[in-house]
């Protein structure tokens, strides 16, 4: 028995033989073992030693899925976390800002800007306020006072801070 | 749903390892089943055919423990056979310790196929195993990987600690080989 000189042929005898190969690639090697004893002979070899091994060693499934670890829910958590971390992020900042948007309204319809002033929100703490009548019932005036007082704190730092002096900035960390 | 249980298709893997990690115990299960066949048969060809239960599940036990950091750079199946061989070479390893130092029934692991399976095995099995085994240990990983389990020789590489090259003229060297052996 030869080698024959085809090796891209040759090289493709194992696939073939497990079924691995394209319908092109197969019919390519089904033409070449057509008209070479070689291959063919080779090929034979490959079977042979395929049959031989084909007994394998019973293994229990069962017996190997029990020891497996369990997949406790925990990763799964810390895996669903790190997918949804931005809109986390994004909740928390937005509870966030909401409560530091009822403080500063508290201390602007309380007229006593020392309760709570614009940069020294201490997040935690920030009191459960409501308004008696409702957003509705506020003037156009009030309004935009409470829009104009909500836009100073878009830029305020989250972290908590000591409260500054009366008459401070405003501003930090920019 | 049909379950390719050949183990062949590494985007079903990485699905099923996926379905796994989000908690669907099942997918463990399908994981294993595509892929215990192909590593039992490995074992057993690596003269473990007493111990390819144990070898076999402490492969799976390895491979799902860290299973997390599993990054999808080689196959699935070529890591499984990579965890499977490094088992077989400590358990080896431990063997030979034990027989320094006396307490061990010599049994010699590459033979075991010639023992009780050789009474019932066929006569053309018979001939392919003794031409086979006349193949070094190396030569003899190399071409089963590549004969019976299809590995490209990039796999066999990574199984075998190896370079691509080298695995390709092994396997080679090892059918010119059992070629003349079967003719002799």
């Amino acid at each position: 028995m030869n080698d024959c000189l085809n090796v891209e042929i040759r090289e493709l005898l194992p696939e073939y033989l497990s079924g691995a190969l394209s319908a092109s690639r197969r019919a390519e090697v089904d033409a070449h073992l057509a008209t070479c004893e070689d291959c063919a002979e080779e090929l034979t070899v490959l079977r042979l030693v395929r049959e031989a091994y084909a007994d394998t060693p019973a293994v229990n499934v069962g017996a190997i899925v029990a020891a497996l670890p369990r997949k406790s829910a925990r990763p799964a958590m810390r895996s669903w976390r790190r997918n949804h971390a931005l809109q986390i992020a994004a909740a928390i900042s937005f509870i966030a800002l909401g409560g530091m948007s009822l403080a500063v309204a508290r201390s602007f319809f309380t007229g006593n800007p020392t309760e709570s002033p614009p940069d020294s929100v201490v997040v935690n703490e920030a009191p459960a306020i409501s308004f008696a009548g409702g957003v509705s019932d506020l003037g156009d005036e009030d309004l935009e006072a409470l829009l104009s007082a909500l836009e100073t704190i878009e830029a305020l730092p989250v972290t908590e801070t000591v409260d500054p002096p009366i008459g401070g900035t405003g501003r930090q960390g920019s | 749903m049909v379950v390719d249980l050949t183990g062949r298709d590494d985007s079903l893997d990485s699905t099923l390892i996926q379905r796994w990690k989000e908690g669907d115990e099942r997918a463990a299960t399908t994981l294993v089943e595509r892929h215990s066949t192909a590593l039992s048969r490995y074992v057993g060809s690596m003269g473990e055919r007493d111990a390819v239960d144990e070898v076999v599940q402490d492969t799976f036990v390895r491979a799902f423990s860290s299973l997390e950091s599993f990054r999808g750079d080689s196959s699935l199946r070529t890591w499984l056979f990579t965890i499977a061989r490094r088992l077989v070479v400590d358990r080896r390893r431990a063997l030979r310790r034990r027989r320094e130092v006396g307490n061990l029934d010599e049994v010699d692991a590459a033979t075991e196929y010639t023992a009780l399976d050789g009474l019932i095995a066929s006569e053309a099995k018979k001939k392919v195993w003794g031409a086979v085994g006349k193949l070094s240990p190396t030569q003899r990983e190399v071409f089963l990987l590549r004969v019976n389990e299809g590995l490209s020789y990039k796999e066999i590489a990574e199984v075998a600690g190896t370079t691509e090259g080298a695995a390709r003229v092994h396997y080679h060297n090892a059918l010119r080989t059992v070629k003349e052996n079967l003719n002799e």
